[in-house]
């Protein structure tokens, strides 16, 4: 009798990783169907996008024309713009699931919740990293400053990990307090407090990415923009099936 | 005929709160006139006497609870739903002091009504957190729900107190400056560590009370009248 | 050789401490009667409906 006998269908690692690439499936099909939304209802980018925009020109009549001060404070105009236009996005990709009562006809189907939420969570994700090129471009033509090729790669690096760390949380919450009367006060109410580390982390990254990093500090600030990311993308998937069960 | 107290009657969390008070108004008293004044703050740092028991029982009364919200997504019951509110807004009410106490502080000692020091700068970001989270409890109807989504809340905004914590020290110590003075010198440790327990004792009772008062709060809900209930929330 | 240190740098800071005590002592109280109102009401409210 052969010892390399294929392992049993039933074998405990076999039943994880299948298990793993079920929800890898299901994954990628809710993203698809929200990214497919997302392109018929093009218009939404562009509104988002548009409000990105005020924001950073608001922030220049705020601080006034001294341009050292605007350079000096670039890094924060632009963070606080992707946080602001974070809440418009992440508010949307649910109230879509509550017109004609989708979610519960997306409950019904065998769908793990926790692939709902990792398919929404990156959905935001692209979302939110589809501003970074008109933001900073613009942001660079307003505060008069300058990004050389090698700047700017870093600078969308250090997006993806804020986006990332901005939807892990806004999608756990965005799906609570869709179902609420005052939505547009409670989602920002609660995460804004929340992302406080990715605020400071992304500020002061892009900072240095921006203005010179003579104490070599962008890694640890890029590491813990990453802890951020893998804490809270491991801890909202797991809570995620409580917030959106029907008691 | 004398009326008899009932003491069997009286609650067991009223009992603490006695111990509590009695043991503050000592400590206090301790702490303002007993204990030496220190060598450069002199008697500024005797607000030191409440506002170090405040953070430590503040953050005490977050992290029980952290471990209550942990229980209640596992087993779903009301008098732990009630333990995690008690003890979340005890939190709320000894965060809030405390950020009072240390713009005292700030004031006495640099001059200015704030100062992002590490420790208070993350003080008002648990302030905030927790705040949010009660704010999100008042709006949800169901009682189940409102449960669940309490301990979600909680759990994450509990996650994030040392990440917070980790980062603000940080982005501090690019500017070098000194935060307050650790060392406690001999003869101030009996009146701090008595208005520890003091404000330990007080925050359990208050957490009780408000525990109580979530469970009387839940019943009063569950024998309303539906009709009421509807005309309130149409 | 350091002489006896006199009231120390900051001045004026007994009436910093008793603020910083006073304030404490009316929020606890406060935040305290809130409570027992809120619970005599509400066990009132829950024998009478």
């Amino acid at each position: 009798m052969s010892q390399l006998t294929a392992p049993t269908l039933t074998s405990p690692a076999r039943a994880e990783a299948g298990f793993l690439r079920v929800l890898a499936g299901q994954t990628v099909t809710v993203l698809r169907k929200d990214l497919l939304l997302e392109w018929r209802g093009r218009s939404r980018l562009l509104s988002v996008m548009l409000f990105g925009l005020v924001t950073l020109a608001l922030f220049s009549f705020a601080v006034g024309p001294d341009s050292a001060n605007l350079r000096a404070g670039a890094s924060g105009f632009l963070v606080l713009a992707l946080l602001l236009s974070s809440t418009l996005a992440l508010s949307e990709s649910f109230r879509l699931e509550h017109e004609q009562r989708a979610i519960e006809g997306l409950l019904l189907l065998p769908v793990d919740p926790t692939a709902i939420y990792y398919g929404k969570a990156l959905g935001n994700t692209i979302f939110l990293c589809l501003l970074a090129p008109v933001l900073m471009w613009v942001a660079m033509v307003l505060y008069a400053v300058e990004f050389g090729a090698l700047t700017l790669v870093k600078m969308l690096g250090l997006w993806v990990l804020a986006a990332a760390g901005l939807s892990a949380p806004g999608t756990l919450y965005a799906a609570m307090t869709s179902r609420l009367r005052s939505q547009d006060v409670l989602l920002p109410l609660l995460l804004f407090p929340l992302v406080i580390p990715v605020l400071l982390g992304s500020v002061k990254a892009m900072d240095l990415v921006m203005t010179g990093d003579p104490m070599s500090q962008l890694r640890s600030w890029s590491l813990m923009l990453l802890a951020f990311d893998v804490i809270y993308w491991s801890l909202c998937g797991v809570l995620f099936q409580h917030a959106i069960e029907d008691p | 005929m004398t009326q008899r107290i009932p003491w069997a009657r009286i609650s067991w969390e009223h009992w603490v709160a006695g111990c509590g008070l009695a043991l503050l108004l000592v400590g206090t008293y301790v702490g303002l006139f007993v204990a030496p004044p220190e060598r450069h703050m002199g008697d500024v740092q005797r607000i030191m006497y409440v506002h170090v028991p405040s953070a430590w029982n503040g953050l005490l009364c977050y992290t029980g609870a952290f471990v209550a919200a942990i229980v209640v997504l596992w087993t779903s019951r009301p008098k732990w739903d009630a333990a995690m509110v008690g003890m979340i807004e005890a939190g709320v009410v000894l965060n809030a002091l405390l950020l009072v106490q240390g713009s005292i502080w700030a004031r006495a000692t640099w001059g200015v009504w704030w100062d992002w020091d590490v420790r208070l700068t993350t003080s008002l970001v648990m302030l905030l957190l927790f705040a949010g989270v009660m704010a999100l409890r008042s709006f949800v109807e169901d009682a189940e729900r409102r449960t669940t989504w309490t301990a979600i809340a909680t759990i994450v905004s509990f996650v994030d107190v040392p990440l917070v914590y980790f980062c603000v020290r940080w982005w501090r110590s690019l500017h070098q400056v000194q935060s307050t003075p650790e060392t406690v010198d001999r003869a101030m440790v009996l009146p701090l560590r008595m208005n520890a327990v003091a404000f330990l004792l007080l925050a359990i009772w208050f957490a009780a009370r408000r525990a109580r008062l979530e469970l009387a709060l839940r019943r009063r809900d569950e024998v309303a009248v539906p009709e009421r209930r509807e005309l309130v929330h149409a | 050789m350091l002489d006896a240190a006199p009231e120390g740098v900051v001045a004026g800071g007994w009436s910093y401490a008793i603020a910083a005590y006073v304030i404490t002592a009316l929020g606890l109280s406060v935040y305290a009667w809130s409570l027992a109102s809120r619970l005599k009401k509400a066990n009132r409210e829950e024998n009478k409906p």
